[in-house]
């Protein structure tokens, strides 16, 4: 009770280091909620561009379709394979004439031709573009080889390559900044806490020589921190629903279908926890670190 | 109690400050070091304490010795053997009773058993009605009675007064002196009081450590075991 009433008196005796490890806190938490939110939209953007890669497998006329079933079944089964469909021959011609409707060359060619000039192939995709080439292999390798007509992967292998290419090199860059928004934070905060400490220096050095054990001098410190990033994370909160309100318009037409507001409260616990207990723990290391030169006296 | 056993302090790089000392102190014994500044007054009163540690030597407080003892339990220590400073290292934004108190509370004590302590002491030390008054508003003689009733809450073995008096006018000086005899002679208190004033010592009649340039050159009643 007398170490958490002593956290209580350091937050109200030091009311200006009190406002600069508030104001820390917020522009601490802006930093890592900037990090989720560039995590976040460049994840949803090498989503977008992975959801729209697959490739497919023509197989050669007369092949029956049980057999072309059975390979469905087994690529559906294929590990990263996330869906196969098949379009049978029939299928594949109504397309090709919706597509080609509005170019009457190709639609007077298909009329007199009494023939479907196509065949039955599955579309696969994938979790990860990775697992594309996998599956060529797989397929090159596998009896049903003698079926395949043609893999379209190899007309797209150069671009399917740049997208994986792409991505890793996004998922560095983010996991840099993710880093570097790390260090800073630490910086900061480390300093403020620092400063802070400094300022009760006459006070820890006076409860070390009357025989303090270190429990009872940390205790005050480690409480005051859990204070201030407490109130500072509440108010960071507050500013952030009132952001997201005033600007919901806004992010849609930056990435497709954001709700800022749904973002924050679907992933409440987990975003708002996390940011929570980065911030403290680095408070409560960087109290650690700075008390463990007075406690030496 | 006490003993020094060839107790040198080098501070880094090369600052002598105690040199090959040896002395041994019995309880209840009031004795007084003595020295110019910078001659080891306080770098003694430091090392009982393990505030520093010496370069070279043995330390030994009720047949343990000191520098043994883990840097984690030196609180049990520090309670037994109690320090007064000449800057009185009071919390000035507390009152007198929160400093007094702050000792107890270190350990644990309810508020019903601190009041009681505290009164005891501040009737003892007449500062009884300075107990709500913030530390930082008392004169320099009040301070240093603060100080001492801090210090006595903890019921200590042995009192080190660092020029207790150094900041004080000559009646709050008497005054202090005053109450450490008494404590002495009254409650049994080994108490070891660092000063430059010849005065304060010529007036205690007691045994006297002199030190010069981090050497003992006098010793009264050295003891036998230091001079093994």
């Amino acid at each position: 009770m007398k170490i958490i009433k002593s956290g209580f008196d350091i937050f109200q005796q030091e009311k200006l280091i009190t406002l600069v490890s508030l104001g820390t806190t917020i522009i601490v938490a802006l930093f890592i909620w900037a990090g989720f939110l560039s995590f976040y939209f460049f994840n949803q953007m090498i989503n977008y561009l992975q959801e729209r890669l697959d490739f497919s497998v023509y197989f050669k006329p007369g092949i029956l379709r049980e057999e072309i079933s059975k390979i469905q079944k087994i690529l559906q089964n294929f590990p990263g394979v996330t869906e196969v469909s098949l379009i049978t021959q029939e299928e594949a011609l109504e397309k090709f004439k919706k597509e080609a409707k509005t170019n009457p060359v190709i639609s007077r060619a298909l009329a007199e031709l009494n023939i479907n000039p196509l065949v039955d192939y599955l579309i696969i995709r994938a979790e990860q573009p990775e697992t594309y080439p996998k599956v060529i292999e797989y397929l090159e390798k596998s009896p049903y080889k003698a079926y395949i007509d043609y893999i379209s992967y190899y007309a797209n292998q150069r671009v399917i390559e740049r997208i994986i290419s792409l991505s890793n090199k996004i998922r560095a860059i983010i996991s840099l900044f993710v880093l570097l928004i790390l260090i800073l934070t630490t910086l900061i905060i480390f300093n403020v806490v620092l400063v802070s400490i400094y300022s009760q220096k006459e006070n820890i050095e006076v409860l070390r020589l009357i025989g303090a054990s270190n429990f009872f001098i940390r205790g005050p410190f480690l409480v005051y921190s859990f204070l201030f990033t407490f109130l500072g994370y509440l108010f960071f909160l507050v500013g952030l629903i009132f952001f997201f309100e005033k600007t919901a318009n806004f992010w849609p037409s930056l990435i497709s279908n954001f709700q800022p507001i749904s973002f924050l409260f679907d992933n409440f616990f987990l975003l708002n926890g996390l940011a929570f207990f980065i911030i403290l723990f680095i408070n409560w290391l960087g109290t650690f670190l700075a008390l463990e030169k007075y406690l030496k006296i | 109690m006490i003993i020094f056993k060839n107790v040198t302090k080098i501070y880094f790089p090369d600052t002598l400050a105690l040199d090959n000392i040896s002395f041994e102190i019995k309880g209840g014994e009031f004795v007084v070091i003595i020295g110019r500044s910078g001659a080891g007054k306080t770098t003694i009163l430091k090392i009982l304490r393990r505030e520093e540690d010496p370069t070279k030597g043995l330390i030994y407080y009720k047949n343990r010795n000191l520098l043994e003892i883990p840097r984690k339990r030196l609180a049990e220590i520090r309670r037994k053997i109690a320090i007064v400073y000449q800057d009185f290292k009071l919390l000035d934004k507390k009152t007198v009773f929160e400093n007094i108190a702050l000792p107890l509370e270190i350990l644990g004590r309810n508020l019903s058993e601190i009041k009681e302590e505290i009164f005891k002491v501040a009737e003892k030390l007449k500062i009884k009605k300075k107990l709500d008054q913030l530390a930082g508003t008392l004169s320099g003689g009040e301070k240093q009675k603060v100080c001492l009733a801090r210090s006595l809450v903890n019921k200590p073995e042995v009192l080190l007064a660092d020029e207790p008096t150094g900041n004080l006018d000559p009646i709050a000086s008497f005054e202090i002196i005053e109450i450490l005899k008494n404590l002495n002679r009254n409650e049994g208190i080994t108490v070891i009081l660092a000063t430059h004033n010849r005065e304060i010592v010529e007036s205690l009649k007691t045994r006297v450590l002199v030190l010069n340039s981090g050497r003992l050159i006098r010793d009264e009643n050295p003891g036998t075991y230091a001079l093994l």
